[in-house]
């Protein structure tokens, strides 16, 4: 099974796009898809349909009284399976920090899963505590939507550095940017800037489209009803490079 | 399979559209198109897949093309693909999971196509208040079937399929009930691919010239003998189509086994045979197995050529490349050959010869006192003297330690030939403890087989090279190569050698010699 993550520690880059996006398309490819919304606000959980509820929260998951299969929702799509989000993942870092080894749990919990799934997909809250940690160490690749902005790379490099210096084993680094609106100047010169893959940045960019912003009234993945649109291009480009790196 | 699902027949005289008004009236469901569709169903000759109850098919739905792999009973595929491309080998398919898992269920067999079902199908999506599908009924109608491989076809009656969500198995429960329940719709648990072979009268795990005949133990020894001499005959009969179309290499290797089967049964058991057959068949059999030899020993490289590969340093191993295409272009010739011997009047003569005189009535009087005996009793003493032959080559090796090759070529012959009459006449025996003394054996055996190989191999090697330098256009990158290659052989030949005494005492134990004597003596 290949774990992908995808994280920010800014909020609003659009890893909830990329996370649901990715895993609708890689479900296309026939592979047994997993994705799971820890973002206890739920949007992925909205785009499937899903309610956003998982029998004893957060709690039950981490205390292991909770095999995690019960929990997954089958979605509209064949092979593609979700874990809902649930309210209580908002007090998920606490949770962990209560059991033995915080960062080692999250991957404990998956391996059940190994045999069931190809890809599991996780749609990470922002911030950078233990549940961002114990995703690090469960993932093989850490796919990061950045906006090309100064501030945006700013933080980039944080997560950059805290990976380098404070993660044991910290996954496959993959940025690429997010949101980005080629009318703006500085976008395009930054995405200029790093496109002969500059810190290991991706070479495909996400449009700031409002294809994208649509999925929240089609309640349902970009590429399921849009096929043509610069957006799912972009997204379906961008997971050609993704498998490429697993 | 899942809970909730569900499969019903509609009788022809149901209207699918009034069982479908009934169900609205209990759910809310979005309609989808009609869509033709077509699956197109695999499985090796010896039905690999079928006997571990699963089934691989390929599904074309408008442009898009999936292959599936999927339990018998319709559950849902547990690997997938999205691909134009039908696989004749699990190697073909991509690297990733389905190849991985695939590889070792088919091994070195190839996929033939079993039956193509073509029908429309109709897929309505059961939804919720959020307009989340939590179950899905499909309709399959006007489905026809057809033989992948002649112009046979048959057509199969209307079905729904109640398929149900992860999570939501209730309501797919709920639909299951309310068809079977409200509209009187029969369960129907019969899978579509079996559907498909009935209606078109095969029979699915059908003859593959695999299995022994069950000898019963106080039968007449000729009349026994003949009746595995019959299923050794059935067996190269039913090969001989795959052999000469080549569609996989099991064909000829099966077909030759059962050739040297033979020839050891003719061989072994002189007395039991009218004198005069084994005189015109002893010599027709060692014809057969040798016009199908080089064919076979071509096979072999070209299945093993990546192994080889792997004997040598990663940066040489393209240099073999040249090898492997002139390996291919030798084997094409062979199969042509060996096709060309199976077209002659001689082939045609022994087998139909063969058949008659096996067809025929036992001779009377037996043959010799012992053709009269039963058959456990020959076939005891028969083992039990090739046993102790065994035995007694594989000592003088061992207490000799420059015996020659050839002495272990001898043994590596009379193993085989104690292995034919082990698995010949296992139907006699207790299988646990028959099967302990194969395993015994056939771990001597790969020993010598490896043994053999090597040493065979060496030499084909340098005939190979002598050939592919007559021809010319070959670079001396390869020749290199090939010297690396046969170095490295060498060297597992010595290894080889030296783990034989080892492997040898583990065979000859007290314990399986104990249970030789108990079984056989």
């Amino acid at each position: 099974m290949n774990t992908i993550a995808v994280y920010n520690l800014k909020g609003g880059v659009g890893k909830t796009s990329a996370a649901i996006n990715l895993a609708y398309l890689s479900a296309r490819d026939g592979h047994r898809t997993l994705l799971w919304d820890l973002d206890p606000q739920g949007a992925a959980t909205f785009y499937c349909r899903i309610k956003p509820k998982v029998k004893g929260g957060a709690q039950k998951i981490v205390q292991h009284k909770r095999n995690l299969d019960p929990a997954i929702r089958g979605t509209d799509f064949d092979n593609l399976d979700l874990l809902p989000a649930d309210f209580s993942y908002r007090t998920f870092d606490s949770t962990l920090d209560a059991t033995k080894k915080p960062v080692r749990h999250l991957a404990s919990l998956l391996k059940p899963l190994k045999k069931e799934y190809d890809h599991l997909i996780f749609d990470c809250p922002d911030g950078l505590a233990t549940l961002s940690e114990s995703v690090f160490f469960a993932a093989d690749l850490l796919l990061i939507p950045v906006i090309p902005t100064t501030l945006s790379l700013l933080t980039f490099d944080q997560v950059k550095k805290h990976l380098k210096k404070k993660t044991k084993r910290p996954p496959l680094t993959l940025p690429f940017f997010s949101m980005v609106d080629r009318r703006k100047r500085l976008h395009k010169e930054i995405c200029a800037e790093y496109a002969n893959g500059k810190d290991g940045f991706l070479k495909t960019t996400v449009p700031f489209a409002s294809a994208v912003e649509r999925m929240g009234v089609e309640r349902a993945p970009l590429p399921s009803y849009d096929r043509r649109s610069t957006a799912t291009r972009a997204y379906q480009a961008l997971w050609e490079e993704v498998k490429e790196k697993m | 399979m899942m809970r909730g699902t569900a499969q019903f027949a509609v009788p022809p005289e149901t209207n699918v559209d009034d069982v479908l008004a009934v169900v609205r009236r209990h759910f809310t469901f979005r309609a989808a198109r009609s869509t033709p569709c077509l699956r197109r169903y695999f499985d090796s000759f010896d039905w690999l897949l079928y006997n571990t109850q699963t089934t691989i098919y390929q599904e074309t739905l408008g442009k898009q093309k999936h292959l599936h792999w999927q339990p018998l009973d319709d559950g849902p595929p547990t690997h997938s693909l999205a691909t134009a491309e039908t696989p004749r080998f699990a190697t073909d398919l991509p690297p990733g999971r389905f190849c991985d898992d695939l590889t070792p269920v088919l091994g070195y067999r190839a996929l033939l196509p079993l039956a193509d079902v073509q029908y429309r199908r109709r897929v309505f999506r059961v939804l919720n208040k959020d307009k989340k599908t939590i179950a899905r009924l499909i309709v399959e109608e006007n489905a026809v079937v057809t033989n992948s491989t002649s112009d046979h076809k048959a057509s199969l009656g209307a079905m729904l399929r109640v398929m149900p969500i992860k999570g939501y198995e209730n309501k797919a429960l709920d639909l299951g009930r309310l068809l079977r329940k409200e509209v009187g719709l029969p369960d129907h648990d019969t899978p579509l691919l079996l559907d498909a072979l009935d209606a078109l009268g095969h029979t699915p795990g059908g003859a593959t010239g695999k299995k022994d005949p069950v000898l019963d133990p106080a039968l007449r020894a000729d009349e026994a003998v003949r009746l595995l001499l019959r299923s050794l005959l059935e067996t190269i009969e039913i090969n001989e189509p795959g052999v000469r179309a080549d569609i996989d290499t099991e064909f000829l290797h099966d077909f030759r086994v059962a050739v040297r089967r033979t020839r050891s049964v003719l061989g072994q058991l002189k007395s039991i045979l009218p004198p005069d057959v084994l005189a015109h068949y002893q010599p027709e059999f060692k014809w057969l197995g040798g016009v199908t030899g080089p064919t076979r020993d071509l096979d072999v490289y070209l299945l093993k050529f990546e192994t080889y590969q792997s004997w040598v340093p990663p940066r040489v191993r393209e240099d073999l490349e040249p090898l492997r295409d002139f390996l291919k272009v030798q084997q094409r010739r062979e199969q042509a050959r060996l096709v060309e011997a199976l077209d002659t009047p001689r082939y045609r003569a022994l087998l139909e010869g063969w058949r008659a005189f096996l067809d025929g009535p036992a001779p009377e009087p037996p043959p010799s006192p012992e053709a009269a005996r039963p058959v456990l009793e020959v076939a005891s003493a028969r083992i039990w003297r090739t046993y102790k032959k065994t035995l007694k080559e594989g000592r003088a090796i061992i207490n000799n330690p420059d015996a020659p090759a050839e002495a272990l070529h001898q043994l590596r012959i009379r193993c085989k030939k104690l292995r034919y009459l082990l698995e010949l006449f296992r139907s006699l025996y207790p299988p646990k403890a028959l099967k302990r003394l194969i395993k015994a054996l056939k771990k001597l055996q790969d020993n010598l087989g490896d043994f053999n190989d090597f040493e065979v191999q060496q030499d084909t090697l340098q005939q190979f090279a002598a050939q592919m330098k007559h021809e010319g256009q070959t670079e001396v990158d390869t020749f290199l190569a090939m010297g690396r290659l046969e170095a490295y052989m060498a060297q597992r030949q010595d290894e080889t050698r030296e783990a034989f005494a080892e492997r040898f005492l583990r065979f000859a134990d007290p314990k399986n010699q104990e249970q030789f004597r108990a079984l056989f003596k």
